[in-house]
Formats: C-alpha cells, structure tokens, sequence
C-alpha cells in the first residue's frame, strides 16, 4: 500500500518536473524591440539608419571661434589662451567613432543586400557621415585610428595604432567619392538631405583645409588636393543648384540666419534643423547673453565701403564717438555688431530695447563690442520659439570662398572673372565695392590677405576661424596677442554717463584701471595670459583616457 | 446581528460609512454570511479516523502518536496516570472514542472532549459532578514572586478574572470540568482542567523567546531553535501596535539587517529604499519580497494583514538562488483560526500630519542685505537703496518701481511673505481595518478589508492617496490527508496630485519674498516671469495613478504517508497601472490684472496610459521528513516555473476644446500620438531546488540546499546558472551534558552556534535589458531632416551581449544566540561576508569599439558586516517591560571594476577601491588673511580651476574666497591630475552617502491596561553635499532668494569666522567658490524619536455586556523628533535627498482605536 502510494507521487513529482522542464519556456522573442535579424530589409529601413547621423553626428551650433582671435566668451578660452591640458575623455572623438560605428553598420549591410540598387542614395550617405566624422577628428587630432567595419569588443582593431594623416585624408576623399556617385542630385522633394552637390562641396571643404594645412606646415603634395578643392567647388557653382540668400534686400546677410519663414534657404546646404514642438537649441539665447562677443581683430577687418581697409580707407572715421567706427563701414559689420544704443528686439525681451554693452538687461559681459549677427527676433520669454533656426554647416557663400581661396593658393594668383564668381557675389549681396586685381594693385594691398578677410568677414562667428588660424598657420602669430575690444581712452565711452541719441547710460568703462586698458583699448585679456606653441598647440592633445586604454596611441608631440 | 449593528454604530461615529460606502458594506456582510453557512460541520472528534499501529508502546506514546497524527492534544496530570504501562495498539480509520476506550479499558482513566483538547483524569473519591464552585489559588513567576495582572478566564466563556498585587486570583461559579487559561505577556500561557480542585496555584514560566516559535525558511517551516542561518522574524504585534499607513513605514529600523529609507513625504511615493545587509551589485539589485510564498509589493500590502515576516540574509536565503541576492523578506499573511464563533477585528486611526523639515527662504530684509553685501565685495553699488531697507522696516506694502538687479519696469514691494511655507499645511490621515476570522476543524477562514486615506500635506490643489485591500484566506481539510490554501488579495491605490507638484513645490522656493500671492484684484499674481506655484497647483491640473494588484494564490497540500508532503502552489498576479494627466492651459496676469502674455501649458494637453502586467507562478515540491529515535531528517525538492509579461501604452493628446474635461476625443486630431509606455518584453525563469536537513538529539543541526536557475534574460548558452550551493550547521551547546552541569539553567539558558555558507545568483538586475544578446536596433529620437515633419531615426542599440550571464554572490555568517535567566535576556551576533565575484561592470574598451561595450561578469564587491541584537523583557510586580536594541554596521568596498578608476567630482556610484556612492571633491578652507591671500594666488590663479581676472569684471581672487588644497602637488588646482605624470587629481575622498552603522532601540511598558511604546533610530556617519542646486550655495542665481541658514554667515571683514565664502553677484566668483568641497560637505547622521505610543485598554471583563472582548484606546507620534547633523538649520531633513523639489517630510500625531469583537 505505502510502495504503491510513492510509487503514483513519485511519477507524478516526475511528470511535474518534466513540464517545468521544457526548455523553450525560457526562449522569448523581443516584443517592443526590433532586432539586427528583422531590420535592414526594405529601403526605408535603410533610409531610417540613415536619417539618425542627421540628429547624432553633425555638429550642432558651436562657439568655436572663441577658440580663435575674433570673439571672447564671457571668460577666458583655454584653448586660445594656449592653457588647454589634455583631457581625460573628449565628446569629438567618442561622438566621431560612435557615427563611425553606425555608419559602417549601414555600409556593410548596404553593400550586401539584394536590394542595394533601391538604396543607394542611403548608402551615400553612410558614406557621407563616415567621412564627416574622419573630417572632425583630422581637424583637431591629425591622424587617428582607421576603423572600417563594425567592431566587437574581442576584435584587435579596437586596440588599432594611429593611421597616418595622409591615410585618413584619402580614406575621407574616397568615401566622399562613394557617396557623390551613390547620392541622387538636389531635388526639390527630398530637401534637407545630402545631395551629390553637398557632397562635393564637403570634399572642396575637406581638399582645402588639407591642401593649404599642407602647403603652410609643408607637409606634402598641397596642389593635387587644391586643384580638387577648386574643380569640386567649380562644379558646385556651375550646377547651379544653390544660390546667395537675398530675400530681404540689403539685410538679406542678417536675415539669412534668422529667416525661419521658408524652409528652403538657397544658400543652405547642409543645416542642423531645428523646428518648434520637434527640438531647439538654446545657443540663439545664449548668444544673445553674450555666449560669444566680437573682439577689435574683427571689428578693425570690416572694409570701408570703398573697398580699402580701415588703415588705408579715407572713409574711416576712427573711434572717438560710440557709433564712429561703424559709419562707412562693410554693412555686414553692422549686420554682426550691435551699434551701441540701437533699439533692437531680442529674444530675452518682449519689445526692442536700446542696447548698451554690460548695462542693466543687456549682456552678461561688457566686452564693448555685441554680436548681432544670430539674434532672433521673437520674443521667447518662457518659450523655446527664439530656438528654432537652422543652424548652418555648410552654406554657398563658403563653396565660393573656398574656390576663390582654392584658385589663389594653387596658382598664387586669381582671375576678376574668377574673382567675379565667387568673393564679389558675396560683396553684391551687401552692396560692397568689388575685389579687384587693380584695387589691389593700386591701394597696395594684398590678395591673399583679401581673400582671407572676405573668408573671416562672411563667415565670421559661424566657427571656421579657429581651424582657418591653424591651416594658415598663423595662429602662432595671431593667437598670443592681447584679445582687445572697443577704443576706451579719450573716446566717448570715457565719460560718466554716455548719450547718445537721447538715451543714456552710466559710464561702464568710465575710468578704468590701467590694468584693464591696452593703447586705450578695453583688454578682454592680455597676451601675458595667453601663449600658442607651434610644435604643440597646432593639433589638440588626445583624451588621456583614450591612450592608457590604448597603450598603442601615440599622444600628439609635447602634449 | 447585535454585533453587527454595533459594528455599524462605530463605524458611524468615526466616519467608516462616509469613506466605505454602502455597496461595499453589503458585500462584506454577504461574503461573511457565505462562509458562515459553508462552516456549519459535524463535530471533529466524530469525523476524523484515525490510524495508528504501535507495538509494545507506552501509553505516553501512544497518545504522543494521536496527537501527532491529529489535532487532538490531551491534557492530563503526570502524577494520576499511569503512563509508563506497555500496550499493543491497531487501528485503522478508527474512531478517537473508540481507540480511547480501549486504551482506559480497565483503568481509573476517564476522558473528556473539550473542543479538541481531551483530557484526562483519574476517577478517585471526589465526586464527579458538574455543579459550579469556586476555584482560587495564588501565581507565581519562576522565581517563586508573586504574579500580579495574569489575566485567568474560564475557556470558552467571557467569564474571568486578574491576579491581585500579591498574585492571587478567586473565581466563582466554575464548572468542575472546566479549564482555566493563565495568560500575562510574556510567560506561557497555562491551560489547566479545573477536576474539582477548589485551589489552583499556579506557576508561570517566561516564553522561552521564539525557540518554539514556527518560522518560514521558503518552500517550508522550522522551528526558531532549529535554525542555522541567519533569519530575523518579526511578528505582527510590532506592526499592529503601532499607526503606520505601510509596511516600510512600519519596518524601518526594527529588523536587524535590514536599512529601509524614504526619500520624501509625498502621499503614496514615499520612495522607499530596502536593503538587507547593504548592497551586493553595483546594478542595484533589491531583496526578494514573498508574500505566502508569491512575489509582491510591500508598499501595496495592508500591514494589518501580515502575521509575521521572516528576513533571510545569509546563505539560508540561497533556496531561492535566482532572486535571492540580496536576501529574501518572506510574510505571511493573517489565517483564520478554530473559534465557535467568528472573531471580528476593527482598528481605526486618525492622524494629523504636520510637515517637517521645510526649507526656509530668507525673508525680505534679509535678502536684500545680502544682495547689497555682494554688491559691497564685487565693488559695485548697492542695489537696493537704504530707502528700501527703511520701507521694509515700515512693512510698506509699495508698489514702486522695481529695483531688483536689473529688474526695471516691475513693481516693487516691501513686505515679506513665505512662499515655500504657505504651499505647506497640516493635513489629515485616517486609516480603517477590518477584519472576520474563525473556522471549524475543516475549514478556516479569514476576511479582512482595509481603506487608507493619506493627504498630501500642498494647501493649493488636491494631493492624495487612497488605499484599499481586500484579502481573504481560506484553508480547508479536503480530506483528511489534503489541506487546500487559497488565499486572495485585491489591493488598490489611488494617488492624486497637482501635474505641476514638483516644479510647484521647486517654485515655492524661487519667487522673491517681497513679492504678493495675488494682485489686488485677486488673481494669482505672476510677477515677471516667475511661475505662481500656488496658480500652478491649483490650475495647472492634475495627475491621477491607480496602481492595483488582484494577488491569486493556490495551495495544495498531500500528505499521502506520514512525513511526505507534496505541495503544489500555483499564482496569478494580475496587476494594473495607470497613469494619466491634465495639464490645463491657465493665464498669467500682472500686478494690473492684465494678462500677462505668458500662457502656460498651451496648448492644454493630456496623457493616459495604461500597463497590464501578469505574473504566473507554479512550483511543486515534495517533502519528507521523519524522526528515527533521536535523528531528525527532512528532505524536499521540487521546481517553479516562473513568466511575468506586460502590455503598456500611452496616448497622448493636446489642444482640447475645454480645460475642464480632458477625453481624447476633444482634442485635436493631428496631435494625438501614441506608444509603448514601458517595454512590453516579457521574461521567464525556470528553477529546481532542494534542500536537506538533518538534526540530532536537539543539539546539533546540519541543513544543506540546492538551486539551480535558468533565466531568459541571457542567450540560450548562458541561460543556465551554476548549482548555487549553501550549507549551514548549528550547535545548540547550551544542550550538552558537560554545559549543563557547569552552568545553571537559570543563568544562561541558550547557547547557540551557527554557521552558514552560500552561493546565489542575481539576474534581477535593471541595467539588464530582457534581450540584450540580441542586436537591437533602436528607433527614436525627434529630428527634423525636412524642414518641417519629424523623421523617423534608427540606430544600433549597444552592443549585443552573448557572453553574459548570472552574478554570483557568495555569503559566509557566522552568528550566536544566547538567552540568559530564562530568556529575560537574549541576544544575537552574526558577522557575515557578501562578495558579488561576477558582478556585470562596464569593461572600458577604447572609443574606437564605437559603441559601450555590454557590461560583463568581471567585477567584485565586497560587503562586510556584523549585527547585533538584544532583548531584555521582564517585570516587576505589575510593570512589564522589555527593551531591544538592533545595531547594524555593514561596509562594501569594490574591490575589482576592471581597473575603472574614473570618478565624478560629486557622487561616484562606483570607483574601483572606493565603496558604492562616495563623494570625491576638493579640501577647501576660507581665505582669511591678506597673507593667505597672496600666497594662495601667487601659487594658483590662472591655473586650474583658479581664475585669472576676467572681462566680466572679476577682478581676481580675494579675501573671503576659498582656497582649495593641491593635493596632489602639480602646482594647479584641479579636479583630475595627468596620470600618466602621476598627479592623482585634488578631487579626494570625502565620505559615503551610506551610513556604516545603522540601529535602533525598541522599549515597551505595561501597567495595567497601559502600555508604552518607543522606538529610536538613527543612523551613524553618512554624507551629503547640497551646494549643487539653485540653493545649495546663497545667491548661486541672483534671480532666486537664497535659503535663510546663509545669512550672516558668509565671510566678512566683521565677520571674518564666517563658514562660508564672502557673497558676490559675479559668476566667475560664484562658480570658482562653490566648486565640490569640504565647505558644503555635510555629516546627515541622526537619531530619530520613530514613535512613541500610549495606549490603555479596556479588558473584556469591564465591558463584556457589549460584546465586545476588548477595546485598546492609543495616542501616538510618529517621526517626532530627531538630533540630527547636517540639516542646515532644519532645512532638510537627514534623510531626504538634496533635490529641491522635494516634497517635504512629515511628523505624524494620531489617535486611534483597536476593537476586539
């Protein structure tokens, strides 16, 4: 009787233990996620992948060029000021390899898929992000690890040594070349996206920073690449495909940045997005807060309306009003700069105020000079709407410099029909007196300096000039200098109170110390602060972290 | 139906009907009649057969073997019957009368049935009879002194008495054959047949603390003097005794082992933290919560429902291996017990809660003066004029122009308001439970319903939470050798609040003292753009969650021979979550009562979503255990399946045609969007068990057990966890003859060794996504490539993590129990090692890999850390008392991250050396002098973080600034050092957020009907640091009113001791002075008065003509007072985090009562 009982339990325990025993009750298949194995299948898939290095690897708004000698931040830059230590772990370079990853992933899964014909223009653009990526690292590292595929964590590449800056270079030309002949041409459906023409310009951009940064650090074969920077960007003008913004008359420059009511600038090709409801960047705000304030380097490189600079120019009407230097001036100067006590609207405030620099409501920073250039209209108190602009990476105006600097620099001269095409397009626009060879010739000036004024003034705060420095390699000239600001000693701005135009406000650099004045002029900081070591500070040092994970990167020298 | 009305006649004077409604009235009473009809049964002595086959037995064992076989238990007198004679005994499915009457057959021997008792007596000269008769005698203690209180009734009636001071007792009117019950807290409780003595003396012995007590040890019982592991048991008088609304509320502190803390004070979202024994993953693992046996919710359960609640810590928790890491809190709920008629429980409690803690704004006066003060030290003028000081004097309510820094075309006012304090009130709290319990000898039953409404302590808009259980119990004797347990629970809560609370309650400390709740036309008044919390709780809306939780649980028990069990268990826990809000469009207006041109919240907008999620549980276990002379064997395996799935959605909705009603279908079209609100993957584990325990002679215990898991949430080749282990042995010395002889039974009673080792594993683990060893793709993300519309973005989602598996945590305990005089005094000490050897951690790989590498088994966490505990509990005369104390240390450190040495400046949750969330930042001190000054910027400024002079008008360091120590000598300041140069960084260890030592003392009076209570916590060294926030350093943003605690305490030339850093307006002063250092780095231990409670009761005898057994009347505060570090001035309080958002703490004074039908 008890055997029989165990007996029937035993079998039974047994039976219950063979139930909960079946294996597949532990396989589970994903419910709300979607796997490697069920992506990748269609065209939109890929275009989905393709979509994501829009948000995730292009820049957004930046402050570089307080890296640089035209603008000062609310405090001294340690990258400018040569104080910059290696940091342990830097976004640029994990951001870079994380698009790098993903845009292999698209290209691996591209290149093998049986519907590779119907998907082309999303390889293109894997492509495109690839080199975009290799481009920001080259800029502030030089050469670095070269990874092509997707990697796993037992992979050796992922211990990979530095690749040398030339391979990176035609690694970035040959992907560009990929994706141009991958990209459909700008079509007015698809806007928003990289085109084949995007792409050559990117290339010129590319071909010139690496052409000049060879021809000035004598380093290598300059021409093949400025002869590539000049036919890409040739080919970008002739395709018509883009045009100078001038839809609102003399002060279509200004407005190009804050002109939010078409979402087909002409002159854009390749902008950072940014919509109401969708996302917003707060940089328009903080520009206006004074994030970013001129210096005198930028003020003083204006022209005077006939062309001729401030030192040459008759027109020049010095510094001893508040509003002198701006008369007769380049109109992008006050399309860039606040003319002190202009009443203008701006984003902190719900109607326009006349602006004073450092006084009450107006900047965080009484530098002396306020940008202009940027500042949005709306009033946003509370609001996000003051940041919803496009914020552009790569305009017209800049494949028209780069062909006009391209064609100077490879055949040490330039043509005014080549002239014509590019920088005086840009000086139409505002209404400014050409370049010419024979202004040139007659006021004693120089091409060059010209054609990089022309460069430095239309692209001013749009963070080019910082990188422009190093690849002319004049940073170690440049940089060190005091950074200086509005004229002080015996001007206008030297009294109790300043008028002007029936408003006033109190003196704000009414008898500054002696420490605070160089020459007269306001120091936003002095050259005793500031250093550029050439064998050093051309490149920026590697994240520390990076190296002692990685014992086979080499930091750059005398970091 | 007495009872019944009485029932209802209190439930009216409190409020119960108001709050439980008529229709849920009605469904109890039915429920209660349903059972009752159910329970009508024949008598158990008639119905129960039994076997039994003994040969050569004594008659001792025999009536043993009954007992064991049956609920029968006989009571009789040694010195009468003759036990020792050897008979043969063989039956089967006999009756109990039968087998007794053979057994006496030819004795002096009768019997007699008293419910299941039976007792025995031997028939001598007295005549048998049933007259009444008085019964007196006198009580005694072990110790020969008199019993005062000992409470002696007539079992089975209402009728009794209590022992006078000298311990002696006269009760008239008992029945010959009746049995008297002795009972006084703390003794045994006596239960002695009358047989027509006329004197009884009795003497009581102390309850043997918990030795016989039956505590879980999952998947089955133990006696509490058979352990071997570390278990901590509580049992229901510690959570019923005292007005707690949780069951977290009720633990803290009280359980060795175990730290529990709340974040803040917001009605159901305390945010309660459990740990036992601190902390084994970096992936924050939790304790294990069974709730008879079935994974549940502590903040749901209604406390009044738990029985007791056993904590296992050590390797005993081991069985349950796959969850099991960090320890497991086993309850048990309430049963009905046998009783002739149901036994009705009611407790109610109102409470009063009175916000604590608040933070404190400056008022008016003071902030100005130290707005003009920073003027004075950045050199600049004053901003506030002294007219303005003179104006705020005189109280002037103004309206002037606003002189505010930068402020010009505001109003100005001069009077002082508190903001923060005002969107704070005393609110209210009441909580009902009820509950019916009885049974037969077949089948037991008990119902308990319980409501709790807890305000929100806001004084604008509506903030609650509204609780309800329901849970019933049945078990049931299917037949004589199959026992069904079916237990039900239904637990619901509802929580209300303002959508906008936490940015309300942030606002509250923003807006500028001076400025007035209303503009004179009564509106809330918006004073430049800062919010108006009492406009944002009252109009901005409000957010609604019901959490509930319908909790099934089945068990069967098989008992088809004697000793082995088979037990089936099957759950299904259906549980609901939803979650939706309003956000209603409201206007602001200015001091002229015109709009404003801020409106918030526009377009209004709604969300709902909804979460179902099912839990199904099945196990099966078979369990053998029998005694072969002095050798005790148990012996149990068996298996669980376990699946938990989910489903969850959310829509949202904006521009709705009304602010008042918020259904979807009024909103517009084109803004309705919808999605998984959590991921919807489901997981599964499938377990095997087993355990083995062996004892002898009562003294030495050995218990192994085995577990071995397989989880879904690793690929199929790493499924499979290892057989987690454990082995645990105890010595009870105190058992042995040569201890015996050396040391009196009186004075030290109990001496007990344990000793346990262990593996479990850990795969409930937050960091651990469902399926991670697959490839995901990810997509999301708002970006607009168009120009206009939102595209669509996919990327790969991490890395794919085939190689991962289980952690692995291994546990060693040591521990002793002794008891001295006759366990007045008891104590325990367990020392104990956690080490988690597989912790997932993050390998750091180069950036080049692209992605973060998925985290992998390689790290090592250390914990130690010891416990003891102690209990004293005796009295003197009438007055009982006891005092506990619990004291807890427990240290982690991380002994291998695989080399991840990076830190925060601020709270690091894991740095390789260091333990779980310590604070690395600078030792900084004040410079005083002109010397110190000059030396210190002579050394620093320009390097580091010291600035130089800056174009914003810094004009470089000064007196009163800080100075930061360069600890590691580069010449600079700064947080990380160059390490490939060997500079270690001036960013040093400062302290652990986690207390080392936590304890508690526990202390309770009885006199009379009165009774004491008292409970302490607190915690020993433990670290904050609150200089990050809007307010964690004065005037961080000029736009916001510092907290009062800085005032006339930031450095001066009069006040050049000051603590704190001179003021200023500059932000290069502000962001160098308020770096990460030991100025702003606080010690938050404290000591708490947890509760204190009086209580008095009235005793059955006083008010038996209502029915009514008794009646407990208390007053008690919780959360009282505390000395505490660290609370700058009372601003925080000790426990809460730094967030300025908040919601305050509370103290608690209640009133309550506890009714025994």
């Amino acid at each position: 009787m008890k055997n029989n009982y165990i007996f029937k339990l035993v079998n039974f325990g047994v039976l219950l233990l063979l139930i909960s025993g079946c294996n597949d009750y532990l396989d589970l298949q994903p419910q709300s996620e979607i796997t490697n194995v069920t992506f990748w299948k269609t065209a939109n898939d890929f275009k989905l992948a393709a979509n994501w290095f829009y948000n995730s690897a292009l820049d957004g708004p930046n402050y570089n060029d307080n890296w640089s000698d035209i603008a000062f931040g609310m405090e001294s830059d340690a990258i400018s000021s040569g104080t910059y230590v290696a940091p342990e772990t830097d976004g640029t370079w994990d951001g870079a390899y994380t698009s790098i990853r993903n845009a292999n992933k698209l290209i691996e899964q591209g290149e093998n898929s049986s519907i590779k014909n119907d998907l082309l223009p999303y390889l293109g653009e894997g492509y495109f992000f690839r080199a975009y990526s290799y481009f920001r690292l080259l800029k502030n590292y030089g050469g670095v690890p070269l990874i092509d595929k997707v990697l796993v964590p037992d992979d050796p590449e992922v211990f990979s040594s530095r690749a040398s800056r030339e391979d990176i270079v035609n690694f970035i030309i040959s992907d560009l070349d990929k994706a141009i002949s991958d990209l459909n041409a700008k079509s007015s459906t698809e806007t928003g996206r990289i085109c084949k023409e995007a792409a050559k310009a990117f290339k010129a951009r590319v071909c010139l920073f690496e052409g000049t940064w060879r021809k000035f650090h004598q380093s290598g074969d300059a021409n093949t690449l400025l002869d590539l920077a000049v036919s890409e960007s040739k080919s970008v003008i002739d395709s018509k495909s883009y045009t100078v913004y001038n839809a609102k008359g003399k002060d279509s420059y200004r407005y190009m940045f804050i002109d939010n009511t078409s979402t087909n600038n002409p002159e854009s090709i390749l902008a950072k997005h940014y919509r109401i409801n969708i996302n917003y960047d707060t940089w328009m705000y903080g520009v206006s807060w004074g994030d970013m304030n001129p210096t005198k380097k930028i003020a003083d490189l204006y022209l005077c309306t006939d062309g001729l600079p401030i030192d040459k120019s008759s027109l020049f009407e010095g510094y001893d009003l508040c509003r002198s230097e701006f008369r007769n001036r380049d109109p992008r100067m006050k399309q860039s700069l606040v003319i002190p006590a202009i009443s203008i609207k701006r984003p902190q405030f719900d109607s326009p105020s006349p602006q004073w620099p450092g006084v009450g409501n107006n900047r965080n920073i009484n530098s002396g000079y306020m940008l202009y250039k940027f500042i949005s209209e709306i009033s946003a108190l509370g609001s996000t709407e003051d940041s919803n602009y496009d914020y552009n990476l790569m305009r017209y105006a800049e494949v028209l410099l780069i062909y006009a600097e391209a064609k100077f620099e490879r055949n040490g001269s330039i043509s005014d029909d080549d002239l014509n095409i590019s920088v005086n397009a840009l000086r139409d626009r505002v209404e400014m007196a050409h370049l010419t060879n024979g202004l040139v010739q007659i006021s004693g000036l120089d091409m060059r300096t010209e054609i990089r004024r022309e460069r430095t003034v239309e692209l001013a705060f749009e963070g080019f000039h910082w990188d422009d420095l190093r690849r002319w390699k004049t940073a170690e000239t440049e940089l060190p200098e005091s950074v200086l600001s509005i004229k002080v000693t015996g001007t206008q701005w030297d009294s109790p109170e300043v008028t002007i135009d029936g408003t006033s406000t109190p003196g704000v650099f009414y008898n500054l110390p002696a420490d605070q004045l160089e020459n007269g002029y306001k120091v936003l900081q002095s050259g005793a602060q500031r250093s550029f070591d050439p064998d050093k500070n051309y490149l920026l040092p590697l994240p520390t972290k990076q190296i002692s994970l990685n014992p086979a990167l080499e930091q750059n020298p005398n970091w | 139906m007495k009872k019944k009305r009485m029932f209802y006649a209190w439930g009216r004077i409190i409020g119960f009907e108001q709050k439980i409604g008529l229709k849920m009235r009605l469904t109890l009473v039915l429920l209660l009649f349903g059972f009752l009809n159910l329970m009508a049964s024949e008598s158990y002595s008639q119905l129960v057969k039994l076997n039994i086959s003994l040969k050569n037995a004594t008659v001792e064992q025999v009536l043993a073997g009954i007992e064991e076989n049956s609920e029968f238990n006989f009571v009789y007198n040694r010195d009468v019957i003759d036990l020792q004679r050897k008979v043969d005994v063989s039956y089967k499915d006999a009756q109990i009368s039968d087998i007794l009457e053979d057994l006496f057959q030819d004795t002096n021997v009768k019997y007699r049935f008293i419910d299941r008792t039976i007792v025995l007596s031997a028939t001598s000269g007295t005549a048998p009879g049933a007259q009444p008769m008085k019964v007196s005698g006198k009580i005694t203690d072990s110790s020969g002194a008199p019993l005062p209180g000992v409470a002696i009734a007539l079992k089975g009636t209402s009728q009794g008495t209590i022992s006078d001071s000298d311990g002696r007792y006269a009760l008239s009117n008992v029945p010959d054959n009746a049995v008297l019950v002795y009972s006084f807290v703390g003794m045994r409780t006596l239960e002695i047949p009358v047989d027509g003595k006329a004197l009884i003396n009795v003497k009581m012995n102390e309850e043997t603390l918990g030795i016989e007590e039956v505590v879980a040890i999952g998947y089955g019982t133990k006696l509490k003097g058979e352990l071997t592991g570390s278990v901590s048991k509580l049992n229901s008088d510690m959570i019923e005794s005292r007005p707690v609304t949780g069951t977290m509320e009720a633990l803290q502190g009280i359980v060795p082992g175990v730290t529990i803390t709340r974040q803040n004070g917001k009605p159901g979202r305390q945010d309660y933290s459990l740990k036992i024994r601190g902390t084994s993953s970096i992936n924050g693992n939790v304790p294990l919560v069974l709730i008879d046996g079935i994974p549940g919710d502590l903040n749901l359960i209604n406390p009044d429902d738990i029985e007791n609640l056993t904590v296992l810590k050590d390797a005993a928790a081991a069985i349950y291996g796959a969850r099991a890491a960090d320890g497991v809190i086993l309850v048990t709920t309430k049963r009905g017990r046998k009783s002739d008629k149901p036994v009705v429980s009611y407790s109610y409690n109102f409470a009063f809660k009175e916000p604590s803690f608040l933070k404190n704004p400056t008022n008016t006066e003071h902030f100005v003066k130290m707005f003009n003060e920073a003027n004075a030290n950045d050199g600049d003028p004053q901003t506030f004029s002294d007219e303005t000081l003179t104006r705020i004097a005189a109280n002037d309510p103004g309206t002037g122009p606003g002189e505010n820094w930068g402020v010009e075309s505001y109003p100005m006012f001069y009077q002082s308001h508190n903001w923060y304090r005002d969107i704070f009130q005393t609110s209210l709290r009441q909580t009902h439970t009820i509950s019916v319990s009885g049974g037969t000898d077949y089948s037991k039953y008990m119902l308990s319903a319980g409501y709790l409404n807890d305000d929100g302590t806001i004084s604008t808009g509506e903030n609650f939470s509204d609780r309800y259980n329901l849970r019933m119990s049945v078990q049931s004797k299917l037949t004589k050798n199959i026992n069904l347990d079916v237990n039900i629970a239904y637990d619901d809560q509802i929580i209300k609040e303002p959508s906008q609370l936490d940015d309300a309650i942030n606002n509250g400390l923003k807006v500028f003292s001076y400025v007035p709740y209303r503009n004179p036309a009564g509106r809330y008044y918006t004073y430049q753009g800062y919010e108006n919390p009492f406009q944002e709780l009252g109009e901005g809306g409000s957010r609604n969650t019901k959490n509930s939780m319908l909790s099934n649980n089945f068990k069967i028990d098989w008992e088809p021979v004697k000793g082995l069990v088979w037990t089936g268990q099957a759950a299904v826990n259906i549980g609901h979550y939803d979650d939706n809000a309003y956000y209603s469009t409201f206007y602001s207006y200015n001091w002229d009562n015109e709009e404003f041109g801020i409106t918030r919240n526009s377009p209004n907008s709604a969300y709902y979503s909804d979460n179902s999620t099912v839990y199904k549980n099945f196990s099966t276990y078979l369990n053998y255990s029998t005694v072969i002379k002095k050798h005790s064997i148990n012996l149990m395996a068996g298996a669980s399946r376990e699946k938990f799935s989910r489903k969850s959605k959310y829509m949202y909705g904006a521009d709705f045609s009304s602010n008042e009603i918020f259904v979807l279908p009024l909103s517009d079209p084109k803004n309705l969007s919808t999605g998984d609100y959590w991921d919807n993957n489901s997981w599964a584990l499938l377990s095997y068990f087993g355990r083995a325990s062996y004892s002898f002679n009562g003294k030495y215990y050995l218990d192994g057990t085995f577990r071995k898991d397989g989880s879904s949430k690793f690929s199929p080749d790493k499924r499979w966890s290892d057989i987690y282990p454990s082995i645990s042995a105890a010595w009870k010395i105190s058992g042995e003859p040569f201890f015996k002889s050396a040391i009196s039974d009186d004075i030290l009673n109990l001496l007990k060794i344990r000793a346990s080792w262990g593996k479990t594993g850990n795969q409930d683990i937050s960091e651990l996504g469902l399926f991670d060893y697959i490839q995901l793709i990810s997509i999301g993300g708002q970006y607009p490539i168009d120009g206009s519309s939102v595209s669509k973005l996919a990327s790969l989602n991490g890395i794919a993590s085939p190689n991962r598996t289980w952690e692995t945590i291994e546990t060693k305990n040591l521990g002793f129990d002794v008891a001295f005089l006759h366990s007045k005094l008891t104590a325990s000490f367990d020392i104990y090692q956690k080490k988690n050897k597989d912790m997932l951690v993050s390998v750091a790989y180069p950036s080049t890999l692209g992605a973060s590498a998925p985290t992998s088994n390689a790290g090592t966490l250390m914990d130690k850390g010891w416990e003891l505990t102690g209990n004293w509990s005796d009295h003197v005369r009438e007055l009982k008392f006891n005092v506990g104390f619990v004291l807890n240390y427990n240290t982690n450190e991380l002994t291998d991250l695989q080399g991840q040495d990076s830190y925060d400046v601020g709270l690091t949750t894991a740095r390789q050396g260091y333990s779980l969330n310590s604070y690395f930042g600078y030792k900084a001190s004040v410079i005083r002098t002109e010397d110190e000054l000059n030396d210190y910027a002579s050394k620093f400024a320009g390097k580091g973080i010291v600035p130089n002079t800056q174009p914003n008008g810094y004009k470089g360091l000064g007196i009163g600034d800080v100075m930061y120590e360069d600890i590691d000598g580069d010449g600079r300041i700064t947080p990380y050092g160059d390490k490939t140069k060997g500079y270690t960084g001036d960013a040093v260890y400062l302290g652990s957020a986690d207390p080392k030592i936590t304890y508690s003392v526990n202390a309770g009076l009885d006199y009379k009907n009165f009774d004491f209570g008292l409970i302490l916590q607190g915690t020993g060294n433990k670290y904050t640091w609150r200089g990050n926030g809007n307010f964690g350093a004065p005037l961080r943003y000029s736009w916001f009113q510092p907290l009062d605690y800085f005032y006339d305490k930031t450095f001066r030339e009069d006040n050049s001791d000051a603590r704190y850093p001179r003021l200023s307006n500059n932000g290069t002063v502000k962001s160098y002075n308020y770096q990460f250092s030991t100025l702003y780095f606080e010690n938050t231990r404290y000591l708490r008065v947890k509760n204190i409670t009086i209580g008095y009761t009235l005793k059955n005898l006083l008010i038996s003509k209502l029915n009514l057994k008794d009646v407990r009347f208390y007053v008690s505060g919780q959360d009282i007072f505390e000395f505490s570090k660290g609370t700058w001035d009372k601003n925080y309080d000790p426990e809460e985090s730094s967030a300025e958002s908040n919601y305050p703490m509370y103290r608690t004074f209640s009133c309550g009562v506890n009714i025994h039908f």
